[in-house]
């Protein structure tokens, strides 16, 4: 079974203007998938519909074997939140809390995501320490520190490992590494993908910058992918 | 773990993340919760106070005047006698069957600011307070010579005053008269226990005294060439002529309304009779409009700072939307949203109202002592009361009520906005 599966989707922002058309894309369990497409090309969009935040126009979107569409708004929100953990490019921490706070914080929506993350016989704070260690965060003094302190790259790090906590099936990162220079990128990205390969999380990663490309087990254009692409350029 | 903990945590974090604009808010709310409260303390305080300072009197006797200005003069000391009352009726009405006692009194000098208040021994045996409360002695006892003086707590607080100590009485009633009893000095001979009331204020001498400082007076000026001096004074007969008021105690409180009436019809001269619980509800009725408006006010300045805090968070929602959709990507329900609002103003209102409560205190505790000295209300500190608890669930409610406007457009824009930011 996949873990995602689109079937004959379409979405517009605007009714009248569909955005997207895909008739069919499916994530394994624990497949590492790459989108690429230019910016505007709806990549966000796509995350957001796989995420269940967006609903499709048409067509159908399973996440787990639950078709979305048939789930109530708040049964798509216990989904995602127990399911799915998410990295975005930017303004990924909460600035109030400690960098320890953030990387818990999942599991005060989640009981799953609690009960996963203790599941190691730790406590909640040690597996945050544990996930931050993982990433390179080790330095006790930093996990008590405020999240503004951070440069950009140990913020991205701190976003990974709250996406990671509770080990969710599907990991969703939108341009998680744009902010980064080169070496944090190539850095950043071996982490994480370590870290889902140890979770056993499958990860649908979207990027611009197709040189990341090459480490996913499967690379996918967007513009190829929607049916839609083709036509406005023609 | 509840989901509700896990808001109001985060609730408080935020909000001592913006504490500079969050304390400006909790300010402005506990300024208007500490007016309310103050308003309705003073209130209550002046009521108390009021009610506390005459007690086992049943008629108040005086010459054909107000109520209220009768009731004013003779126990409160505020505003004066119209006119005296003459030494026979006061005879006639404290031989009635039905009195068992009475207290003369006469009034019009003063010392320093304090009031000079001539009675006889009765007022000392007879006069009570604060419920069935006796005046005591601090320090001395009661006036034993034609020149001895009485003083209250404050006076003698306020003036270092002490037993034995010698006293000039002004005539009339100014802080600073020009016109004194300077050849007729008085002898400090006892100083009362605090009352509470404005027997503090008063210094006490005998109605003989009263007539001995002004035999050579006449028309408010001393008659120059026939000046008496004091040795001299004593050998007159110093009984008065004329007293102020007199305030009456009954053998049995039935004959209270009988008699009032009886003394309202006095065919010898006109006389005015009170019952001074009557008296009171009569101005309090009068006051009732005044309080009834300044509580309509306070109320309208903490509804005043309740829209203030509205605004505040209002014009928060949009900076603060990116914090928004940070929580719904980490599992956060639009519920939670809406619910981090909602507790973020209650949360600004518990911590004016704390505030405000603190800040009532700290000016009782402050001003009391010159609200006594102003107004003559004891203002004490009391625990908060009914009322006050009631205000501050009132508020809280009022706080948590508005806070659900922007909780529900945070809602909205949660639910729009999904996990992407638009800014």
């Amino acid at each position: 079974m996949s873990l995602v599966e689109l079937r004959d989707l379409s979405f517009g922002w605007r009714t009248g203007q569909p955005l997207l058309q895909i008739a069919a894309f499916d994530v394994a369990a624990g497949e590492r998938v790459f989108i690429s497409g230019p910016s505007g090309s709806g990549k966000s969009t796509l995350l957001g519909l796989i995420g269940g935040v967006l609903t499709p126009t048409s067509g159908a979107v399973r996440v787990l074997g639950e078709s979305l569409g048939a789930l109530s708004a708040a049964r798509r929100d216990a989904l995602r939140v127990d399911r799915i953990g998410f990295i975005f490019q930017m303004f990924n921490l909460l600035p109030y809390l400690s960098v320890r706070d953030n990387v818990a914080l999942p599991c005060r929506f989640s009981a799953r995501r609690r009960e996963r993350a203790a599941a190691g016989g730790l406590e909640l704070r040690d597996e945050a320490d544990r996930l931050l260690g993982r990433l390179g965060l080790a330095d006790a003094g930093l996990l008590d520190r405020r999240v503004t302190e951070l440069s950009i790259g140990q913020q991205q790090r701190v976003a990974a490992a709250r996406a990671l906590i509770g080990k969710p099936e599907l990991l969703i990162a939108d341009e998680p590494t744009s902010s980064l220079d080169a070496d944090a990128r190539a850095s950043f990205l071996e982490l994480l993908m370590t870290e889902c390969r140890t979770a056993g999380s499958a990860i649908v990663f979207v990027s611009h910058d197709r040189s990341l490309a090459a480490r996913f087990d499967r690379q996918v254009d967007l513009l190829a992918l929607n049916q839609l692409a083709g036509q406005r350029a023609a | 773990m509840s989901g509700l903990a896990t808001i109001v945590g985060l609730a408080v974090r935020s909000l001592w993340n913006r504490r500079g604009t969050a304390l400006l808010t909790v300010f402005s709310i506990a300024v208007s919760v500490t007016l309310l409260l103050g308003v309705e303390r003073v209130r209550t305080e002046a009521r108390a106070s009021f009610a506390n300072t005459i007690s086992g009197t049943d008629l108040i006797v005086g010459a054909r005047s107000g109520d209220l200005n009768l009731l004013l003069y003779s126990v409160f000391r505020i505003g004066n006698a119209t006119n005296n009352i003459t030494w026979q009726t006061f005879k006639d009405l404290a031989q009635r069957r039905e009195v068992a006692w009475t207290i003369p009194i006469s009034l019009g000098d003063s010392h320093r600011g304090f009031r000079v208040m001539g009675t006889s021994a009765d007022y000392y045996e007879h006069y009570r307070f604060a419920g069935d409360r006796a005046l005591q002695f601090a320090a001395g006892g009661p006036v034993a010579d034609l020149f001895d003086a009485v003083i209250g707590a404050d006076v003698a607080r306020q003036l270092g005053y002490q037993p034995g100590q010698s006293v000039v009485i002004a005539h009339g009633l100014g802080a600073t008269s020009f016109m004194n009893h300077d050849d007729k000095p008085f002898v400090i001979r006892g100083i009362l226990k605090k009352t509470g009331t404005p027997v503090d204020r008063t210094v006490h001498v005998s109605l003989e005294a009263i007539e001995a400082i002004h035999a050579d007076w006449q028309s408010g000026t001393r008659i120059r060439g026939q000046e008496i001096s004091p040795d001299a004074v004593r050998t007159l007969d110093l009984t008065p002529k004329a007293i102020t008021a007199v305030l009456v105690g009954l053998k049995s409180r039935a004959a209270s309304f009988r008699l009032q009436r009886a003394l309202n019809e006095y065919p010898e001269e006109p006389l005015s009779a009170i019952i001074p619980g009557v008296a009171l509800q009569q101005l309090w009725d009068l006051v009732d409009v005044v309080e009834i408006a300044l509580l309509a006010i306070s109320g309208f300045v903490v509804l005043g700072g309740l829209l203030g805090m509205l605004t505040a968070i209002l014009t928060s929602l949009n900076e603060r939307r990116r914090e928004m959709a940070i929580l719904r990507s980490v599992g956060a329900r639009p519920w939670h949203i809406f619910g981090l609002l909602v507790s973020e103003a209650g949360l600004l209102a518990l911590a004016g109202v704390i505030l405000g409560f603190a800040t009532l205190y700290l000016l009782l505790a402050g001003l009391a002592p010159l609200i006594e000295e102003r107004f003559g209300i004891f203002v004490a500190l009391r625990p908060p009361g009914q009322w006050d608890l009631t205000i501050a669930g009132v508020v809280i409610a009022a706080a948590l009520l508005m806070g659900v406007l922007p909780a529900w457009r945070a809602y909205r824009n949660a639910l729009s906005d999904g996990l992407t930011i638009r800014v």
